[in-house]
C-alpha cells in the first residue's frame, strides 16, 4: 500500500475549497500563494515548511524510516490542516504516516477497543484528555517522560516541551507523568453581541449573577433574540463540558478523600443556576443543543451571548455563514460565588500506543513530536494556506507571536485578551473528576443534568440519583 | 345514494387524508434535504427560511468532487453491498432449498436459533467481531467486512427464503425429477423462477442493510474500507455541520437505494402475480 | 422385446408406525392398462409414488423388465407421471412445460419443437402453447400435464386420478380419449382411481386396494363378476351387492326362512355363509320374503328400492315401481344363477357355477 491519502481523508485543505483559498489570498490576509505553486521554491524540500528547521534538531528524524503508522482523528478543521501538511512529515522522516477520520461519536470506543485488545491498529489517536486515567490505569499507553528525556529521541531545546500551555500539559499527564503530546486546545470564554450590549449600555459579565442579569436585559424572544445559551445536550463532552466549570466556580469539590461527590450543596447551587438560567433565557430546545447548534443560532443573530470554546469564534466570525460579523465581543468566564473563573481544559493530544513495536513507537513519537512542534503549529495556524486557520495553538510562545495574534484579533473585540488570559489564569486541573471510570461517571452526570434541565427531576433529586449511581460505579 | 354508501365514502376520504398526512410526515425530511441541498450554507440557517432562493448545484459538485469527495466511499459501499448481496443470494438460495425440503426433526429449532441470532443487539457483537477479525488480520479489509455482513444477512435471508420455498408444492419438483432434472436443474429451472419475488425482497433487504450499515463499518473498517455512511461524517466536523453539503451527499448516497428499490419492485410484483393466479399446480 | 413389464414383490411401506402398504405383489404385463382401485387412503398413491421412485419401500423388490429398480432415483427410471393436481410449472408456458422433459433429457433443440407440437396435438391443446398454466381451464391443464408425460417415450406411464378434478361430463369425454390415447401409445400404463366405473371402463386389468393390501387382481369382468372376498364384493358395483347371512345345506340356501334352490353344488361343507346378490338380480316375487319398503329412489332409467329385511337393508333395482305408500310390504326373491356365496369366517368366495 502506498501512503496515498485516503478518500476521507484527503480533506487536503480541510474545510477549504479552492475558491476560499483564492479569496483569502486576494484579501491579503496572508501572503501565501496557493500550495501547488510553492513546491520546492521558498522552502527546502518541504511543501509547507522549511525542513531545515527540523533537521536543525539534534535527533535522527529518519530513525524509523519505512515504518507505517495510522493515527485516528476526528473530522475537524484542525485535523484537516494537519493532514494537509502531513506529507512534509513523510518527506522528513520516511515514515508512512496517515490519518484516519473517525466520527466523533465513535473515536473513543474505537480507540479503547484497539488499545484494550492490543491490536496496534492506531499508533496514536486524537485522545480525549479525560481518558488518560483509564489508559494509564490499564497500561495501554507509554509514559512519555522516557521519550522526552532521551536525547536520541528528543532534542529538548528544540522541542521545548515546557512551552506547551501548562493546562494542556497537565490535562495529558497523570500523576505528574506526561502521556500525550497536546496538538490543539481550547479555553472556554464568553461570547456576546457587542452591538446589543452597547445599545443596552451593559458590559460583559464579570460574575455569574451579572451574566444572568445581562441575559435578562437583552432577552427579547418576540424579536427573536434570546438572552443566552449553554450546551444542553446530554453527554460527557456536551453538558458535562459546561456544568463542571459552573460547579467549580461555585466552590464545588469533586473529591472528598477517595469518594466522588456530586450532590454537595455547591453542586446543587450550580445546577440550579444552570437550569434556571437556561429555562428563563435560552431558546426552546436548548436541551438538545450542542455547541455547533449554539454557534449557528448566534451566527443568525438570535442569541445575546453564550459561553463556549474559544474556537467557535471561527464559525461565528465566518462571513459566509454568520450575520453578526463585526458585532462580536469576547470576555473571560464570569466569576462564580467562590470568586473563581474556571475554564475547561479541553485539548486533543497524541499518546503512544503501548502495543506497538519499538520501531513503530519511535515513528509515533516522531509524529507526536512533529505535530506538537512550533513549526507545525505555525504551519497549521496563521501560515496555513487555506481560509480555515486553527485557533487552538498549543504553545504559549504562539500566543505571543504577533502574526498569530493578528490573525486572532480579527475574530472580534477583546478576543486575544480573553483567550490569552483564560489560558494563563483560568484553567483548573481539577475541572472534571479525573479517574479511570470517567466515561461512565461523565455519562451518569450528563443524564442527571439533562433530566434536571427538562424538568424530569428537580436538581436535588437528579443529583442524589447520580450520586447513588456513581457510588455504585466506583465500588464495582 | 344510501346512507351506508355515504358513510363508506366519508371513511375513504378520512383514510386518504390520514394516509396523505402520514406520507407527508415521512416525506418531509426528504423534501427538506432536497431543498437544503440546493441552498448555500448561509441560506440554510436563515430565519425566516428563504422560500425563494437561487438553487445552486455547487453542493453536489462538492460532495462528489470537492475536498470531501464521497466518490471513493460510494465505490466502497457499492463493493461491500453488492458483494454481500450476491454472496448472500448465492449461498442462501440453495441453503433455504435444503432447509425447506429437509425432513429434519430439528428444523423448527434451527429456524428459531436462526431468528434468535437476529435479535442479538449488534452492539454486543462489535467487540467479538473486532477481536476475531484482528486475529485473522482482516480488520479494515473488504473480505473481513463482507464476511461480517454475511453473518447477519445469511441467517435472515435463509429464513426468509425458506418461507417462499415452502410455498412450492413437493409435486412440482417431483415432476421435475421424473422429467430427469437433477437437483440443481430443479433448483435452477423450477424453484428459483418461482421465488423470484422472494429473492427480490431478500436482495433489497440485504442490500439496504449493507448499504446503510454504520456501526460495524466504523468499528471494523478504516481507511481502506470506508463506506459512505462513515465518510459522510466528514461534513459533520467538530466545528460545524455543513448541512447543505451533507444533504447533497446523503441524497447521492440514497440514489442507489432508490434505484434498486424501483428495479426490484417490478420483480416483486411479478413474483406476486405468479403466486396469485388460479390453479397452475399450486395448492 | 417385452417392454414395460412390471413386477412388485413383497412391498412394505411404513410411515412411522402406520403401515401404508402391506405385502404388495403385482405383475403387470407389457402395454397393459392397469388400474389401481380402492377407497380413499387405501394406498394407491403410495404405490404409484413408489413406482416412480419418489417414496422408496421399506421392504420388497420392484423390477421393470426384470431389472431391479427398487432404489433407483426417479430420473433414472424412464417413467412419466401425471400428478393428481398436474404439478405444471406455473412460470413456464405450456410449450416450455411440455418441452421440459426433452430439454432435461438433452434432446437436440431441433427435435424438441416438433415433438412438443405432436404431443400437444394428440391432446388437442396445440392452440394453447403460448399460455401459462394459470391461464388454462382445469381440463386444459390436465391435457397439458398429459402432453408433458407423453412427449417422450417412457417405459411406464403413471396417472394419479387424472380425471378427478374435472366435471362429470368432461370426465366421461376424456375417459374415452384417454383409453384411445393409451392404446396408440403402446406403453404400460398404471392408473390410480377410486372411481370403479373409470377402472372398469379403462383398465385391461385392475388391482383392488383396501387398507394397504391388494384384495384382488383381475380383469374388470373378473372383479365384478367373481369378487374374491366379501370386502371386494362390498366395494364393487354401484351400489355394491347386497350381503345377507344365510344357511347352506347342500344346494339349499336358507335366508330368513326363505329357501332358494341353487342350480349348482357349492364347494362348501354347509352351515353359516354370507350370500351376495346384486340389486338388479333381486326380483319382486309375491311368493318371496316379505320386506318393508323404506325408500324408493327414481334414477330415471330404473328405480332403486331400499328395503328392510329384518334389520338388513336390501337394495333392489327394478325397471319401474308403483308405490302403494310408505311401510308397504314388498316380497322379494333372488335369482339363483346370480347368487354369490362367501365363507363368513374367512370372508373368501365359495366357488359357484360361474367360476
Ligand atoms: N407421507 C406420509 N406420511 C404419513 N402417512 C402417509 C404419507 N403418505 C400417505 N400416508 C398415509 O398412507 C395411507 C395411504 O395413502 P395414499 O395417499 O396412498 O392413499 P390413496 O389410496 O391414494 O387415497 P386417495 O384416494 O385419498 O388419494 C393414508 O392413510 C395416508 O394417510
Ligand atoms: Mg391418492
Amino acid at each position: 500500500m502506498s501512503h496515498k491519502p485516503n478518500s476521507s481523508g484527503r480533506a487536503r485543505s480541510g474545510l477549504v475549497t479552492r475558491r476560499d483559498i483564492l479569496k483569502t489570498t486576494l484579501a491579503g490576509a496572508t501572503s501565501l500563494a496557493a500550495p501547488g505553486l510553492m513546491i520546492g521554491r521558498a522552502h527546502a524540500a518541504g511543501e509547507y515548511m522549511d525542513l531545515a528547521s527540523f533537521q536543525g534538531a539534534g535527533i535522527n528524524w529518519r530513525m524509523a524510516e519505512g515504518e507505517k503508522i495510522t493515527i485516528a482523528v476526528i473530522p475537524a478543521g484542525y485535523f484537516n490542516n494537519l493532514e494537509t501538511v502531513l506529507p512534509d512529515f513523510v518527506t522528513l522522516t520516511g515514515v508512512e504516516a496517515r490519518l484516519e477520520m473517525i466520527p466523533p461519536g465513535q473515536i473513543r470506543q474505537k480507540a479503547v477497543l484497539d488499545l484494550s485488545s492490543k491490536t496496534g491498529t492506531y499508533a496514536s489517536h486524537a485522545a480525549d484528555p479525560m481518558y488518560y486515567e483509564l489508559y494509564v490505569a490499564n497500561g495501554w499507553i507509554d509514559p512519555l517522560d522516557d521519550y522526552l528525556g532521551d536525547d536520541k529521541l528528543t532534542d529538548a531545546a528544540w522541542f521545548d516541551y515546557e512551552d506547551i500551555q501548562p493546562g494542556h500539559r497537565g490535562a495529558t499527564s497523570v500523576d505528574g507523568r506526561p502521556y500525550g503530546i497536546p496538538y490543539d486546545g481550547e479555553a472556554t470564554i464568553q461570547i456576546y453581541r457587542k452591538d446589543v450590549y452597547d445599545a443596552k449600555g451593559i458590559a460583559p459579565a464579570e460574575t455569574l449573577d451579572e451574566y444572568r442579569a445581562n441575559a435578562e436585559a437583552v432577552h427579547d424572544p418576540d424579536n427573536r433574540l434570546w438572552g443566552c445559551a449553554l450546551r444542553g445536550f446530554r453527554g460527557a463532552g456536551q453538558n458535562m463540558y459546561i456544568y463542571p466549570s459552573i460547579f467549580r466556580s461555585f466552590g464545588g469539590e469533586w473529591f472528598d478523600g477517595e469518594r466522588v461527590v456530586v450532590d454537595s450543596p455547591e453542586a446543587l447551587a450550580a445546577l440550579e443556576y444552570y437550569v434556571s438560567l437556561l429555562n428563563a433565557y435560552a431558546p426552546a430546545g436548548v436541551e438538545n443543543w450542542n455547541w455547533p447548534d449554539i454557534a449557528d443560532a448566534f451566527s443568525q443573530g438570535t442569541l445575546g451571548s453564550y459561553i463556549d470554546a474559544h474556537g467557535s469564534a471561527a464559525v461565528v466570525a465566518n462571513p459566509e455563514k454568520s450575520k453578526v460579523v463585526g458585532n462580536i465581543g469576547f470576555a473571560r468566564w464570569p466569576k462564580g460565588p467562590s470568586g473563581k473563573r474556571v475554564t475547561s481544559i479541553w485539548n486533543w493530544s497524541f499518546p503512544i500506543n503501548g502495543a506497538l513495536s519499538e520501531k513503530q513507537k519511535q515513528a509515533t513519537w516522531l509524529f507526536a513530536q512533529w505535530a506538537g512542534s512550533k513549526e507545525v503549529q505555525v504551519a497549521t495556524t496563521y501560515n496555513y494556506p487555506g481560509a480555515y486557520k486553527r485557533t487552538g495553538a498549543n504553545r504559549a510562545s504562539l500566543w505571543k507571536d504577533a502574526k498569530f495574534l493578528e490573525l486572532m484579533s480579527g475574530f472580534g473585540h477583546n478576543y486575544v485578551e480573553a483567550a490569552t488570559e483564560s489560558f494563563a489564569n483560568d484553567t483548573d486541573p481539577d475541572w472534571r473528576p479525573r479517574l479511570p471510570q470517567w466515561p461512565a461517571v461523565g455519562d451518569t452526570m450528563a443524564t442527571a443534568i439533562q433530566s434536571a434541565l427538562v424538568g424530569q427531576a428537580t436538581p436535588a433529586a437528579a443529583l442524589k440519583d447520580a450520586q447513588e449511581k456513581i457510588d455504585k460505579i466506583l465500588k464495582g | 345514494m344510501s346512507l351506508h354508501r355515504r358513510a363508506a365514502t366519508r371513511r375513504k376520504v378520512v383514510l386518504m387524508a390520514v394516509a396523505a398526512a402520514l406520507l407527508l410526515v415521512w416525506v418531509f425530511p426528504l423534501i427538506w434535504a432536497v431543498i437544503v441541498s440546493f441552498k448555500s450554507e448561509s441560506d440554510v440557517l436563515a430565519y425566516p427560511p428563504t422560500v425563494f432562493f437561487e438553487p445552486i448545484g455547487r453542493n453536489y459538485e462538492d460532495a462528489l468532487f470537492g475536498d470531501f469527495s464521497i466518490l471513493d466511499s460510494l465505490a466502497t459501499s457499492a463493493i461491500v453491498s453488492v458483494s454481500t448481496t450476491v454472496l448472500t443470494i448465492v449461498l442462501a438460495v440453495p441453503a433455504a432449498y435444503a432447509f425447506a425440503r429437509l425432513k429434519l426433526p430439528a428444523k423448527k429449532s434451527i429456524g428459531f436459533y436462526t431468528l434468535a441470532t437476529q435479535m442479538v443487539p449488534p452492539v454486543g457483537l462489535v467487540i467479538p467481531y473486532f477481536l476475531i477479525l484482528n486475529k485473522v488480520s482482516m480488520l479494515d479489509t473488504y473480505t473481513g467486512m463482507i464476511i461480517v455482513y454475511l453473518t447477519f444477512s445469511l441467517p435472515f435471508a435463509i429464513w426468509l427464503m425458506v418461507s417462499y420455498m415452502e410455498d412450492i408444492p413437493f409435486e412440482m419438483e417431483e415432476a421435475a425429477f421424473l422429467d430427469k432434472a437433477t437437483r440443481w436443474q430443479t433448483l435452477w429451472h423450477i424453484i428459483i423462477p418461482q421465488v423470484r419475488g422472494g429473492i427480490a425482497v431478500t436482495v433489497i433487504f440485504v442490500f439496504l442493510n449493507a448499504w446503510n450499515e454504520f456501526l460495524f463499518a466504523v468499528q471494523l473498517g478504516g481507511n481502506t474500507v470506508r463506506p459512505v455512511t462513515v465518510a459522510m461524517y466528514n461534513f459533520v466536523s467538530v466545528e460545524q455541520t455543513l448541512w447543505a453539503k451533507l444533504s447533497a451527499a446523503a441524497l447521492i448516497a440514497m440514489l442507489p437505494v432508490v434505484i434498486i428499490g424501483i428495479a426490484a419492485q417490478k420483480q416483486i410484483v411479478k413474483g406476486l402475480t405468479i403466486g396469485a393466479v388460479k390453479g397452475g399446480g399450486r395448492r | 422385446m417385452s417392454k414395460g413389464r412390471v413386477n412388485l414383490k413383497g412391498i412394505y411401506k411404513r410411515f412411522g408406525n402406520f403401515v401404508a402398504l402391506k405385502h404388495i405383489d403385482l405383475d403387470i404385463k407389457p402395454v397393459e392398462f392397469f388400474a389401481l382401485l380402492g377407497p380413499s387412503g387405501s394406498g394407491k398413491t403410495t404405490t404409484l409414488r413408489m413406482l416412480a421412485g419418489l417414496e422408496p419401500p421399506d421392504e420388497g423388490v420392484f423390477a421393470v423388465d426384470g431389472e431391479d429398480v427398487t432404489y433407483a432415483p426417479p430420473g433414472k427410471r424412464d417413467i412419466a407421471m401425471v400428478f393428481q393436481n398436474y404439478a405444471l410449472y406455473p412460470h413456464m408456458t405450456v410449450r416450455d412445460n411440455i418441452a421440459f422433459p426433452l430439454k432435461m433429457d438433452k434432446v437436440p433443440a431441433a427435435e424438441i419443437e416438433p415433438a412438443v407440437v405432436r404431443a400437444a396435438e394428440r391432446v388437442h391443446i396445440e392452440h394453447l402453447l403460448h399460455r401459462r398454466p394459470g391461464q388454462l381451464s382445469g381440463g386444459q391443464q390436465q391435457r397439458c400435464a398429459l402432453a408433458r408425460a407423453i412427449v417422450r417415450q417412457p417405459k411406464l406411464f403413471l396417472l394419479d386420478e387424472p380425471l378427478s378434478n374435472l366435471d362429470a361430463q368432461l370426465r366421461l369425454q376424456t375417459r374415452v380419449e384417454l383409453k384411445k390415447l393409451q392404446r396408440s401409445l403402446n406403453v404400460t400404463s398404471i392408473y390410480v382411481t377410486h372411481d370403479q366405473e373409470e377402472a372398469m371402463t379403462l383398465a385391461d386389468r385392475m388391482a383392488v386396494f383396501l387398507d394397504g393390501e391388494i384384495l384382488q387382481v383381475g380383469t374388470p369382468d373378473e372383479v365384478f363378476n367373481r369378487p374374491r372376498t366379501i370386502a371386494v364384493a362390498s366395494f364393487i358395483g354401484s351400489p355394491p351387492m347386497n350381503l345377507l347371512p344365510a344357511k347352506l345345506d347342500g344346494r339349499r340356501l336358507v335366508v330368513d326362512g326363505h329357501v332358494t334352490e341353487l342350480p349348482f353344488a357349492p364347494d362348501h361343507p354347509g352351515g353359516d355363509v354370507t350370500m351376495g346378490i346384486r340389486p338388479s338380480h333381486v326380483r319382486i316375487d309375491p311368493d318371496g320374503l316379505p320386506t318393508r319398503l323404506y325408500l324408493s329412489e327414481n334414477l330415471g332409467e330404473s328405480v332403486l328400492l331400499n328395503l328392510y329385511l329384518g334389520e338388513y337393508l336390501v337394495k333392489v333395482r327394478v325397471a319401474s315401481f308403483a308405490s302403494a305408500g310408505d311401510d308397504e310390504t314388498v316380497p322379494i326373491s333372488f335369482e339363483p344363477d346370480a347368487i354369490h356365496l362367501f365363507d363368513t369366517t374367512s370372508g373368501l368366495r365359495i366357488r359357484t357355477a360361474q367360476d
